[in-house]
């Protein structure tokens, strides 16, 4: 398999690509309780994430099929209720529901959103259904932790930002964590 | 899973996506709607834009958004800073004379040199909006502006020869901190002038339904002691100086008589030029306007100066909010013009829950005012609120069911 990065270089477009992706994605979305985000925002947060990535991943996938699946990934974790995971936030203020709640539907967001990217890599690619474990995990850690920092920074400031400041967290920690990883599976 | 697998499963999840697109109607944009109902009601739903703590007028589309958004919850007046930190936010040929800028840098260069208000008007008129360009900084300007260092003379100062004072009272600054800034004197005529002019160009050039100046269209009551001013009390007093005391009633009465002077020039400038446009003041409440700032404006109601008064009741205590709508000034002044009330909807440092404001609303409306107006736009459902903004908007949406028209002026008396 021919890599056209090396790969620190390549963890670190990656780490771009995705919280830069969340970053553009907020002209657009509107950060809310999970109720207050509807399929077609989330929609565009997927289609925000997925074409940066697409770009860096592109000779490992299959481009259209990647942006199309992770966008679906979104929008079907809307439709069923959990919310656009990583632009909504729960309704909760209490700390310890927020991590618990943040794991859980971390690890199954990040399931979600590492079943259907796994779906759109090239075969053969040895480390393909280990993507879908390293979102879970990546989600299961990113989501609790920017829940936390968000409801802290909200009760402190008085502000709502404080909560858009604790997604950012969780895309940060996902970015970082998903990078590396692909970046070690890719050199394995 | 083989390749036919995968590829099945992609195409059954595409059609999922598709079904779930169609199905799940989005609830933060159907808000969106347009209503093309007719307005069941009379009232002033007005917010201020400002460039201060605000991206609204430098991030893309922000402009449309908020146009958009207040058109959707039938907000009907937008009253858009035109005027601060010693910048114009039009193209303005008097700025350039005065400045050597036509227009605030950084917003040319956010824009490529589009003009704003221009702009701003068309995408408000479309939806119906009243647009009323508010002189935000009045007389004040940054010491360091160009406007401050070009013409020293244009400043007035206080007893020891100061030229800057706390943009906040004393009592009201609580140890945060504060900028201090520098006066035009609106005694002087070049001054006036200058001032004059920026009002009669946004008038002449733009299609605008008035012009609004706030409580900085004074002057401070420690201010006054610069020569002119000092040389002008001499020679109305027979060689005599100003009194020491800034407090003194005849000497706060003069200054404050000639900036009610001025205010009589502009209306009459301005009429002469669109005699139906109008002449809107967002001043605080009489006692602290004259006491701090020499505006006279129940006097400015009297003498016909004014179309509209929105007093600003910034107060988070409810009771001190209530006695402010029942001052006799307020209410001599509804009995002459239409009168709402400045509201405030939180600034980053004071972020105000939307219940504060759902009751002020709701009190304003009890004692029969002609609606409110918000300060500011970004905290009517911004980030900077202590809620999310889908839920401040869904009180506004309550609040502000059908579409409303703005008052008429009514006849004087």
């Amino acid at each position: 398999m021919n890599f056209p990065k090396t790969p620190s270089k390549f963890a670190l477009l990656w780490m771009i690509a995705t919280f830069g992706g969340f970053l553009v994605s907020l002209c657009w979305i509107e950060i809310g309780e999970r109720a207050e985000i509807g399929v077609v925002q989330a929609a565009m947060g997927g289609l925000a994430i997925a074409l940066p990535q697409s770009l860096i991943l592109r000779e490992n996938i299959y481009t259209m099929r990647w942006i199309i699946l992770t966008l679906t990934a979104w929008v079907l974790l809307t439709a069923i209720g959990m919310g656009a995971v990583g632009w909504s936030i729960p309704a909760s203020g209490i700390l310890s529901l927020r991590l618990y709640f943040g794991a859980i539907h971390g690890a199954f967001g990040g399931f979600a959103i590492g079943l259907s990217q796994w779906l759109a890599i090239r075969q053969p690619t040895s480390w393909a259904w280990q993507w879908i474990i390293v979102n879970s995990l990546s989600w299961a850690v990113a989501l609790p932790v920017g829940y936390a920092v968000g409801v802290t920074l909200h009760q402190i400031t008085r502000l709502f930002l404080g909560e858009v400041i604790g997604l950012a967290i969780t895309w940060l920690i996902v970015a970082i964590l998903t990078g590396l990883s692909v970046d070690k599976l890719m050199g394995e | 899973m083989n390749r036919l697998a995968k590829l099945c499963l992609f195409y059954l999840l595409c059609v999922q996506l598709i079904l779930c697109l169609t199905i799940f109607s989005d609830p933060s944009l159907s808000n969106y709607q347009e209503k093309n109902s007719l307005p069941t009601t009379t009232e002033i739903r007005g917010v201020w834009l400002t460039n201060v703590a605000s991206g609204v007028l430098f991030v893309p589309w922000g402009i449309d958004r908020a146009i958009n958004q207040l058109s959707a919850l039938n907000f009907n007046t937008i009253y858009p800073v035109v005027w601060n930190r010693g910048h114009t936010f039009y193209k303005s040929n008097t700025a350039k004379l005065f400045t050597g800028s036509d227009v605030d840098p950084f917003l040319n260069a956010v824009h490529g040199g589009q003009d704003v208000l221009r702009k701003l008007l068309k995408l408000a008129k479309s939806k119906g909006l009243t647009v009323i360009p508010w002189f935000e900084y009045g007389f004040m300007t940054p010491a360091d502006s160009a406007l401050a260092k070009r013409y020293p003379d244009w400043l007035t100062t206080g007893q020891q020869g100061e030229k800057t004072i706390s943009e906040m009272l004393p009592e009201e600054i609580n140890n945060e901190p504060t900028n201090k800034l520098a006066w035009l004197n609106p005694l002087h005529p070049e001054v006036r002038e200058f001032i004059l002019s920026l009002i009669t160009e946004v008038v002449s050039n733009y299609d605008v339904d008035g012009i609004q100046v706030d409580d900085h269209f004074g002057m401070p009551v420690k201010f006054g002691y610069d020569s002119f001013t000092i040389d002008l009390y001499q020679k109305e007093h027979q060689g005599k100086s100003p009194p020491l005391d800034p407090l003194n009633p005849e000497w706060m009465s003069w200054r404050a008589n000639k900036i009610t002077e001025f205010m009589a020039e502009i209306y009459k400038a301005v009429k002469e030029i669109k005699p139906n446009i109008k002449i809107s003041l967002s001043p605080n409440g009489k006692a602290f306007a004259y006491k701090n700032y020499l505006q006279d404006w129940e006097t400015w109601v009297k003498r016909g100066l004014l179309d509209e008064l929105i007093v600003q009741v910034y107060r988070s205590d409810q009771t001190s909010f209530l006695a402010e709508l029942e001052a006799p000034s307020v209410k001599f002044a509804q009995t002459k013009i239409p009168v709402a009330i400045g509201i405030s909807t939180g600034t980053l440092r004071n972020p105000v829950k939307i219940a504060q404001v759902q009751g002020q609303i709701e009190a304003v409306r009890d004692r029969q005012f002609f609606g409110m107006s918000f300060f500011y736009w970004e905290s009517l459902w911004g980030y900077i609120t202590p809620e999310s903004p889908q839920k401040r908007r869904k009180v506004f949406r309550e609040l502000f069911l059908a579409k409303a028209k703005r008052p008429l002026t009514i006849g004087r008396k």
